[in-house]
C-alpha cells in the first residue's frame, strides 16, 4: 500500500513542477521589440525617432504628405476637384464637412496624433534610458520638434485640440481641448528647447535635409511667432535663417526648389520609397495626371481665382503649373513636384523631397513682420527678393495697407498648393469670409474656418466638445 | 500549488485509512469475474452490497473479491455503459457475471472531462448528440448537425456557404467584447482545437475566421475547421455546459466545452460499412423584386418627385439602356441547382486484445451560384485499440486526416441591379462593363472572373495510454497533436475590372498553419470507502499552440495570364505572422457516490496563460456539485412507484477565460517595412494595460431529472445563472491618445440566466413499431447587470445597464406623413424634434430592441415500422432581427427594390408605410432615420423542418448468403420548409442580399458487409 502513496506523491510533485512558470514562457512573436528594449541602445532609440518622420512620409495621404496641400487647398480658393464623384472630397471643396467624414479622421486627426504619441513615447522612453546625455538630448529634441510641428498643423485645422504630452491613455483619454493660444505656447516651448540640441547642419544625413536641424526649429518658430503676431520675434528668427547664407539661399531656377539638392530647403520629409508608387510623394501622385501627363484627366485643377492672381511673366506659372488636355478641354494643375505616378518606380532615385520648410517663407515672414512694424522699406526689400526670383519687377509701395496686400498676394502665389499656407493665412489674416464667401456662395459659413472633430472621437473621449457649427 | 496537491493526497489518505480500520472479518467472501457480452473483462466495475452499501471495484482482469457478505445479500454490479445487474450472494464461488450493453439512455456512456460517466450518475449538465442523430442529417459540417439538438446551445450558420463559419453559443453571450467569438472549447479525441485569431478579424456576430488566418478575405468570411471533419466519423458529441461539467477545463471552459469523440473499432468479426449518397441543393426562397415595368415606373416617379428631367445625367438607366429588357438577377445569381455526392466506407473488427476501425470518405458539392464553384472533401480516419493480455495496459490511437478543396467566387451583389440592365457578357463572351456604360460602376459581375480557392488539410491525432498499477489505481496519459494548413489563392485579373479605370491586376497567395500539442498525465484512483465509491483524479495539462500565416501579394500586373507567378509582379507585398500560445494547468477531481444515491463531485484547476503579464498569469478555478438520486430511496419505491428515476442536482463553480490577443500586456514596437534616412524605423504598436488578467465566469445550476413508468417518459429541467466579470475587452480609447483601443479588464458584469427543458417519450414500443418523440427548448436571458461609470465609457452609446448586450437602439417609425410623404417618427422626448445621440450622453428619441434569441429548440419524432424508419426534426427559434425592409429606406435611385415599395406614398392624403420615391436620399434626414428605426427590425421567429429522414431496410432474405446485412435505402432532406413571418428570405441569416441557407435533398444507400 505504501507504494501507492509514493506514486501519488511522485505524480503530484511532477504536476507541481510542470505548472511552474517556465512552461508558459512563449517564444516572442515575430517582428516586435519590447518598449524597454527600444531605449536601451542608441540604434533602436534612433530608429524610434526615425519612426516619427517615416510616418509623416508614408501612410498615404496624411497631414504631412499632401493632406494639408490637397484638402486645405480645396477648402481655400486654390484647388477644385475635377469630378465630384467622391462626396468626402466634395465636402472639403464646398466647406460643408461632416463630423463623420472619414478623411478628417484618417488624413488629419489619426496620423497626426499617432506622431504625437510616438514623440511622447520617445520623450518618456529617453527619460528612463541610460544612453549618453548628448545622444539623449539630440533624440529628444527631434521628438519635441515633431510634436511641435504636428501640433501646429492640428491646431491650424481644428482650432482647440487636446494637448497630449503623455502616452498614458488613462490620463490622455480624459483630456479636454486646449485653446490655439495655449497650443502655440506649448509649441514655442518645445521648439525653444529643441533648437538647443538639434544639429547645426545637415551632415548627419549626408547632406540630405531630411533630419530636423536647429534651423528647422527656428523656421517653424518664426512662423508660429508670426501667427501669434509677435512681429519682433518672427523677424528675429527669420533674419537668423536669411543671414545663414552658407547653408541657405533661394534657388535661382524654380525647378530646383523642391529637389533634394535645394539650398532653399530648411527641412524636407523623405517619401517612403520602398512601396512606390503606392506611398511615395503623394502631391506628385495626386496632381500629375496619369497615365499620360498631357492627355489624361487631372484629379485636381487650379481655380480660376488663383490663376487670375498670377502677373504676366510670372515664372512660377511657367515652372510650377502643368497643363493637360482631356477630351479637348485644357486644365491647369499644380506641378511643383515633377515625379508623378508614371515616373515613380522602385528604381527611381530620390531627386525630390516633400519640402515642409523653405527659405522663401522666411523672406515673406520677415516682410510681413516688418510691414506690421511699419518698416515698409525693409518689407519691400524682402518682398522684391521673392518677386525677382519669379522674374517679376520690383514693387513700389506707399502705405502699410498696400504693403500688406502685396505681401498677401505674393504669399498666395509663392505658396500656392503648398502645405495649406493659403487656407491658414486667410484665417489668420481674418479675410476668409471676405474672400471665400463670394466664391463658395451658399455653402460658406463663418464657422467653416475650423474643421469638425471626428465624430468617433466624441464618442470615446468623454471630455471633448465639438467645434461650433458642426 | 504544492499546498493543494498535498491536500488532495491527504484527503485520499484519510479516506483510505478510515476504511482499513473499519474492516472486520465476516463469514462470507464472494469473488467473481465481470465481463461484457464480447467476453472482455471489465476493469473498474463496481460491486456493491446493497444491504451495507459497501463494495469493491474489479481489477484489470475483471475479478473482484468482496467481504462482509451474508448469504442472500444482493450484490449490485454496475459499470458505465452497461445495464446494471443484481445477483444474490451465495457460496457458489466464483461468480461469472456478464453485463449487457445499456439500452436505457440513462446508462449509456457519456464522455465527460477526462473520463466517462452516464446521465444517471452525472452531477453536471452534459448534452449528448450521438452518431445516429448526426447520420440522419445531410450536412457537410458536423456542427450544423447540432442545431437544436441540445437545449441551451444555439448554433447559427453565418453564411449560406458550405465551408463558412458556424457560430456556437452555449447559454448566452458572456463577453461584452464583440471582437471575440462565443465559441466554446472544442476537443476532438482529447486534442483541443485551437486556432489563434492572428489577423484579429474574429467577431461575436460572425464567429471565428477559423482556418483562414492569412488576412485574405474569403467569400464565406472564414472557414470552419469542422468543414474538414466528416460527420459520419463521429461517434458522439458531448456538450458540457455548467460549472460541474466544465470546471476541469478551467480557464478554457468559460464558454462551455464541446467534446467530439470519433468512432472506435469493436471486438468482433470484420465488417465493412458502405454508404453512398447523392442529391442536390438549391435556394429555397427568393425576394420579390420589381420587374422592369415596375422599376421604370418607380424611377420616373422618383425623378418627377424631385423635379428632375429624364436625361443621360439624371437617369442613364432610362435613356441609355434598353428599357424592354428584363432579367431576374436573383435567379441569375443563385437560381441554379447544386449537386452533392458522398461516399463513406469503413472497415472495423478485432479481437479481445486488439480492435481497429479504418474509414475513408469523399464528399463533393457543387455550388448553386451562377459562376462555377465546388467543395470537395476527402478524408481518412483510423483507430486502433489494444490491451495487454493481463488487461493492465491499454492503448487507443485515433487519427483523422482530411483534405478539402473549396473553389468559390465572391457573390456579386446584384440583387439591386436594375432589371433592365444589359447582359452580363458581351457578344465576344467577355464581361460587359462597356455595355453598362455610363453605369459601368454598377456592374458587379467582375467577381465571376476572380478565382478564389482554398485547400485545407487537417490532421488530428489522439493517443490515450493507461496502465493499471494495482486494483483501482490507473496511470493515464493523453497525448495529442493536431495541425491544419490552409492555402488560399485569389486573383483579380484585369479582365474582371472596369476598363475605364485603367485597372491593373493583382494576385494573392496566403497560407495559414496551426498546430496544437497536448500532454496530459493523469492518475485515477477508485475504491469503496465507507458505503460509497470514491474516484479521485489528479492530472496536469500542458498545451502549446502555434499559429502562423504568410501572405504574398503581387500588384500592378498589366497583363492577365502572367499572374500565376507572383515574382513577376511589378510590386510585391509580403508579410508573415506567427504567434504562440501556451497554457499549463494542474487539475483534480474527487467524486464520491454514497449508497448509489448521494453523489458529491469536486473539481479544481489551476491555470496559467501566456496571454497575461508576470504576476497575473495564474488563476484558480473549481466547482462543487452534488446530486441526489431520490428514486433510489425506499420511500419513493413505495410512495411514488411510477417515478422510475428521479435526480436532483446542482453545482456552483468558477471558470475563467482569456479572450485576448497574444502579447497584449506587452508594450511593443514594430519595425516599419521601409527605410527613413537609411534607418529602419520603429513604430509603437499599442496601448498596454500590464494588469490584464483573467476574466471570470461564475456558474450556478440546479436541475431535476425524472423518469416515469420505467423511463418510458423522461423529463428534465435545468435552471442556470452565469455571471461574467472582469471582462477582457479592447477598451476603445480616443484616437488622439495614439491608438483607438487598449486590451483591458472592463468592470462590466454580464449575467445569463435561463431554463432548459427536455421531454422525451417512447410513445409506442412494440415489436413491429416504435415511436419516440422528444421536445427540447432552451430559454436564455442576457443582461448587463453592472457597469460602473458606463456613461463615461466608450460603451455609453452601445449598452444599457439592465438590458441585454445584443440590443440596438431605434426610433419608433410612425408611418408616413400623409401630407409630405416622408417617414415620421415618434418624438419620444417631446422636444419637438427627432434626435439620435450616437454618443449616448443624452436621452434621445430611441427605444431599445433586444436581438438575442428568446428561446430555441427542437421537436424530433422517430418512427420505426417494420422495415421503415422515418425521422422528422423541427427546429424553432424566437427572435427579433434586422429585416429586408432596410433596403426600402430610400427607393427611387438606380437600384432595384422589393415589391413592397409599390405601397409608396404618391399624393397628399395617401396613408401608407413607404415614403415617396426620391433619387436623392440625402434630401431629407427621415430617409436615413428610417434605417435606424424599428421598422427595419421585426419578428424573425421561425420553425424550420430542419431534417426529414426516411429509410427502408431491405429484407435480409434478399441477400441471403451473399454476406450483405442491413442494406437500406434512404432519403434525407434538410431545410425543407420554413414557417415564419420574417420579412426576408432567411431569418437565420438576416440582412438583405445574403445567400440563404440551402435546401438539400439526398438519396442514398447503405449496407454492411
Amino acid at each position: 500500500m505504501k507504494k501507492l502513496y509514493i506514486y501519488i506523491a511522485i505524480l503530484c510533485s511532477i504536476i507541481s513542477i510542470t505548472s511552474c512558470k517556465k512552461l508558459i514562457e512563449i517564444k516572442p512573436s515575430t517582428g516586435f521589440v519590447i518598449t524597454d528594449q527600444v531605449f536601451k541602445n542608441t540604434d533602436d532609440a534612433t530608429a524610434a525617432v526615425a519612426g516619427m518622420f517615416y510616418k509623416m512620409g508614408s501612410t498615404g495621404v496624411n497631414y504631412a504628405n499632401a493632406g494639408s496641400t490637397i484638402f486645405c487647398g480645396l477648402s481655400a480658393d486654390e484647388l477644385m476637384l475635377f469630378t465630384s464623384s467622391q462626396d468626402s472630397y466634395v465636402q472639403f471643396q464646398t466647406n460643408s464637412l461632416n463630423a463623420s467624414n472619414g478623411l478628417v479622421l484618417s488624413s488629419f486627426w489619426s496620423p497626426a496624433f499617432s506622431v504625437i504619441y510616438e514623440a511622447n513615447a520617445v520623450i518618456a522612453g529617453l527619460e528612463r534610458s541610460l544612453i549618453s546625455d548628448s545622444t539623449k538630448n539630440r533624440l529628444k529634441a527631434n521628438a519635441l520638434f515633431a510634436r511641435a510641428f504636428t501640433n501646429f498643423y492640428l491646431t491650424s485645422y481644428f482650432g482647440a485640440i487636446p494637448l497630449v504630452t503623455t502616452i498614458n491613455y488613462r490620463e490622455s483619454s480624459l483630456l479636454s481641448r486646449t485653446s490655439t493660444e495655449n497650443i502655440y505656447t506649448q509649441i514655442v516651448k518645445d521648439l525653444v528647447e529643441a533648437q538647443n540640441y538639434l544639429p547645426e547642419n545637415y551632415n548627419n544625413a549626408g547632406g540630405l535635409r531630411i533630419e530636423p536641424t536647429k534651423w528647422a526649429a527656428k523656421a517653424l518658430l518664426a512662423r508660429v511667432y508670426l501667427y501669434q503676431k509677435d512681429w519682433a520675434n518672427a523677424e528675429a528668427e527669420a533674419t537668423d535663417l536669411i543671414n545663414n547664407t552658407s547653408l541657405f539661399s533661394l534657388m535661382a531656377n524654380l525647378n530646383d526648389v523642391f529637389l533634394t539638392t535645394s539650398k532653399e530647403a530648411i527641412w524636407q520629409i523623405q517619401p517612403n520609397k520602398k512601396q512606390s508608387p503606392f506611398f511615395a510623394n503623394q502631391e506628385a501622385i495626386n496632381f500629375i495626371p496619369f497615365p499620360s501627363q498631357a492627355t489624361s484627366a487631372p484629379n485636381f485643377v487650379i481655380t480660376p481665382e488663383l490663376l487670375a492672381q498670377f502677373e504676366t511673366g510670372d515664372l512660377r506659372l511657367r515652372d510650377w503649373t502643368g497643363q493637360t488636355s482631356y477630351q479637348s478641354q485644357s486644365y491647369i494643375y499644380p506641378y511643383k513636384y515633377k515625379l508623378g505616378k508614371a515616373a515613380q518606380s522602385a528604381s527611381t532615385p530620390f531627386t525630390e523631397c516633400n519640402t515642409a520648410l523653405r527659405l522663401a517663407e522666411q523672406w515673406l515672414i520677415r516682410a510681413e513682420a516688418r510691414a506690421e512694424k511699419n518698416n515698409l522699406n525693409g518689407a519691400l526689400e524682402d518682398l522684391n527678393r521673392i518677386r525677382a526670383r519669379a522674374g517679376l519687377d520690383n514693387k513700389r509701395i506707399e502705405t502699410k495697407e498696400e504693403m500688406l496686400a502685396a505681401i498677401y498676394r505674393e504669399k498666395q502665389i509663392e505658396f500656392f498648393a503648398e502645405w495649406g499656407h493659403r487656407w491658414f493665412d486667410l484665417k489668420r489674416w481674418g479675410i476668409a469670409s471676405q474672400i471665400l464667401g463670394p466664391i463658395k456662395a451658399s455653402t460658406w459659413q463663418e464657422t467653416d474656418q475650423v474643421y469638425p472633430l471626428p465624430s468617433s472621437e466624441l464618442q470615446t473621449g468623454p471630455n471633448l466638445d465639438q467645434n461650433a457649427g458642426y | 500549488m504544492k499546498k493543494i496537491t498535498t491536500l488532495v493526497v491527504a484527503a485520499i489518505l484519510c479516506l483510505y485509512l478510515n476504511t482499513v480500520f473499519s474492516q472486520t472479518n465476516t463469514a462470507l467472501t464472494v469473488s467473481g469475474t465481470i465481463r461484457n457480452t464480447a467476453g472482455e473483462p471489465l476493469s473498474g466495475a463496481s460491486v456493491t452490497n446493497t444491504r451495507t452499501g459497501k463494495g469493491t471495484v474489479t481489477n484489470a482482469s475483471g475479478a473482484f473479491t468482496i467481504n462482509e457478505v451474508r448469504e442472500r445479500d444482493k450484490l449490485r454490479i454496475s459499470y458505465i455503459g452497461y445495464a446494471a445487474q443484481t445477483v444474490t450472494a451465495n457460496k457458489d464461488n466464483p461468480l461469472n457475471i456478464v453485463l449487457k450493453d445499456a439500452t436505457n439512455e440513462l446508462d449509456k456512456v457519456v464522455v465527460q472531462a477526462y473520463g466517462t460517466t452516464s446521465q444517471r450518475l452525472a452531477t453536471g449538465n452534459i448534452g449528448v448528440v450521438r452518431s445516429e442523430d448526426i447520420a440522419k442529417q445531410p450536412v457537410m459540417n458536423p456542427l450544423q448537425a447540432l442545431q437544436g439538438m441540445v437545449p441551451g446551445v444555439v448554433v447559427t450558420n453565418t453564411s449560406g456557404y458550405a465551408n463558412g463559419p458556424v457560430k456556437i453559443e452555449i447559454r448566452g453571450r458572456n463577453s461584452i467584447n464583440d471582437k471575440f467569438t462565443s465559441d466554446p472549447l472544442y476537443v476532438i479525441d482529447g486534442v483541443p482545437l485551437t486556432i489563434l485569431d492572428l489577423m484579429q478579424q474574429d467577431s461575436y456576430q460572425y464567429g471565428s475566421k477559423g482556418t483562414i488566418q492569412s488576412g485574405i478575405q474569403s467569400p464565406a468570411n472564414g472557414q470552419s475547421p469542422f468543414f474538414n471533419i466528416n460527420p459520419q466519423d463521429i461517434e458522439s458529441v458531448e456538450i458540457l455546459k455548467d460549472a460541474d461539467a466544465t470546471a476541469l477545463y478551467g480557464s478554457r471552459g468559460a464558454n462551455g466545452v464541446i467534446l467530439i469523440t470519433t468512432k472506435k473499432g469493436k471486438n468482433g468479426k470484420t465488417d465493412a460499412d458502405l454508404k453512398l449518397t447523392t442529391g442536390y441543393s438549391q435556394v429555397p426562397r427568393f425576394n420579390k423584386m420589381l420587374n422592369t415595368e415596375q422599376y421604370l415606373a418607380m424611377r420616373r416617379e422618383a425623378l418627377s418627385n424631385d423635379g428632375l428631367a429624364v436625361n443621360i445625367n439624371t437617369a442613364p438607366d432610362l435613356t441609355e439602356w434598353d428599357t424592354t429588357r428584363y432579367t431576374d438577377w436573383q435567379k441569375y445569381l443563385w437560381g441554379g441547382n447544386g449537386k452533392t455526392m458522398d461516399a463513406e466506407l469503413s472497415v472495423s473488427g478485432g479481437n479481445a486484445f486488439t480492435s481497429f476501425r479504418v474509414g475513408a470518405n469523399y464528399h463533393y458539392q457543387a455550388d448553386i451560384t451562377a459562376s462555377t464553384g465546388s467543395y470537395k472533401r476527402a478524408g481518412l480516419s483510423a483507430n486502433i485499440n489494444h490491451s495487454s493480455v493481463n488487461n493492465r495496459f491499454k492503448l487507443s490511437l485515433t487519427s483523422l486526416f482530411s483534405k478539402t478543396l473549396s473553389d468559390m467566387r465572391f457573390l456579386p451583389s446584384v440583387l439591386t441591379s436594375p432589371p433592365n440592365a444589359p447582359d452580363v457578357y458581351n457578344k465576344e463572351g467577355k464581361l460587359n462593363f462597356i455595355g453598362w456604360r455610363p453605369l459601368a460602376n454598377l456592374y458587379n459581375f467582375g467577381t465571376i472572373l476572380r478565382p478564389y480557392n482554398s485547400n485545407t488539410y487537417i490532421l488530428n491525432n489522439g493517443l490515450l495510454l493507461s496502465y493499471q498499477l494495482m486494483q483501482g489505481l490507473i496511470l493515464k496519459a493523453n497525448l495529442g497533436y493536431s495541425n491544419g494548413r490552409t492555402d488560399q489563392f485569389t486573383q483579380v485579373p484585369i479582365a474582371s475590372q472596369n476598363p475605364d479605370a485603367n485597372p491593373t491586376g493583382n494576385a494573392n497567395l496566403g497560407n495559414s498553419f496551426f498546430e496544437n500539442y497536448i500532454i496530459e498525465p493523469q492518475v485515477e484512483y477508485s475504491r469503496f470507502i465507507g458505503s460509497g465509491k470514491l474516484t479521485a483524479l489528479v492530472g496536469g495539462s500542458l498545451q502549446t499552440n502555434n499559429t502562423k500565416s504568410n501572405v504574398l501579394s503581387g500588384y500592378g500586373y498589366v497583363k492577365d495570364g502572367t499572374m500565376d507567378n507572383i515574382g513577376t509582379a511589378p510590386s510585391i507585398y509580403a508579410s508573415n505572422t506567427e504567434v504562440q500560445y501556451k497554457y499549463v494547468a494542474a487539475f483534480g477531481r474527487l467524486n464520491y457516490i454514497l449508497k448509489n444515491r448521494y453523489i458529491f463531485n469536486f473539481n479544481f484547476r489551476r491555470d496559467g496563460s501566456s496571454r497575461f503579464g508576470p504576476g497575473h498569469r495564474f488563476g484558480n478555478f473549481g466547482s462543487a456539485g452534488g446530486a441526489w438520486i431520490f428514486s433510489e430511496e425506499k420511500w419513493m419505491h413505495t410512495g411514488l412507484p411510477f417515478i422510475s428515476y428521479g435526480k436532483l442536482r446542482g453545482s456552483y463553480g468558477l471558470t475563467g477565460s482569456d479572450p485576448s490577443y497574444d502579447n497584449q500586456y506587452l508594450s511593443r514596437w514594430t519595425y516599419a517595412n521601409a527605410l527613413y534616412n537609411n534607418i529602419q524605423p520603429l513604430l509603437p504598436n499599442n496601448h498596454t494595460d500590464s494588469t490584464l488578467h483573467w476574466q471570470v465566469n461564475k456558474k450556478t445550476e440546479i436541475a431535476l431529472d425524472l423518469g416515469f413508468f420505467k423511463d418510458v417518459i423522461s423529463f428534465s429541467a435545468s435552471w442556470y445563472s452565469n455571471r461574467c466579470d472582469n471582462q477582457i475587452v479592447p477598451f476603445p480609447t480616443p484616437a488622439f491618445t495614439g491608438f483607438t483601443s487598449v486590451t483591458s479588464n472592463s468592470p462590466a458584469n454580464v449575467r445569463n440566466t435561463g431554463w432548459e427543458f427536455m421531454l422525451k417519450g417512447n410513445i409506442i414500443n412494440k415489436k413491429l413499431m416504435q415511436w419516440t418523440s422528444s421536445f427540447q427548448i432552451g430559454i436564455n436571458r442576457n443582461k448587463l447587470i453592472a457597469y460602473p461609470n458606463l456613461s463615461q465609457s466608450p460603451y455609453a452609446s452601445l449598452y444599457v445597464v439592465g438590458q441585454s448586450l445584443n440590443i440596438v437602439k431605434v426610433l419608433h417609425n410612425t408611418g408616413v406623413d400623409p401630407q409630405t410623404g416622408l417617414y415620421t417618427f415618434e418624438d419620444k422626448t417631446g422636444d419637438g424634434k427627432i434626435t439620435i445621440d450616437y454618443r449616448g450622453k443624452t436621452v434621445d428619441d430611441r427605444y431599445i430592441i433586444d436581438l438575442s434569441p428568446k428561446f430555441d429548440g427542437c421537436f424530433i419524432n422517430n418512427l420505426n415500422f417494420r422495415n421503415w424508419n422515418i425521422n422528422l426534426t423541427f427546429y424553432f427559434r424566437k427572435q427579433r432581427q434586422l429585416n429586408d425592409l432596410f433596403s426600402l429606406k430610400a427607393a427611387g435611385g438606380i437600384s432595384n427594390q422589393l415589391t413592397d415599395v409599390l405601397k409608396r406614398w404618391q399624393t397628399p392624403g395617401d396613408i401608407t408605410t413607404v415614403a415617396r420615391f426620391t433619387t436623392n436620399p440625402g434630401s431629407d434626414i427621415s430617409y436615413s432615420n428610417f434605417g435606424s428605426s424599428d421598422a427595419v427590425y421585426s419578428d424573425a421567429s421561425f420553425i424550420r423542418l430542419q431534417n426529414l429522414f426516411l429509410s427502408y431496410t431491405l429484407p435480409e432474405k434478399l441477400f441471403n448468403g451473399k454476406g450483405i446485412k442491413n442494406c437500406a435505402v434512404f432519403i434525407q432532406g434538410q431545410n425543407l420548409f420554413l414557417l415564419t413571418r420574417y420579412k426576408g428570405i432567411d431569418p437565420e441569416i438576416p440582412g438583405f442580399g445574403n445567400m440563404p441557407m440551402l435546401r438539400v435533398v439526398n438519396l442514398g444507400i447503405s449496407a454492411k458487409f
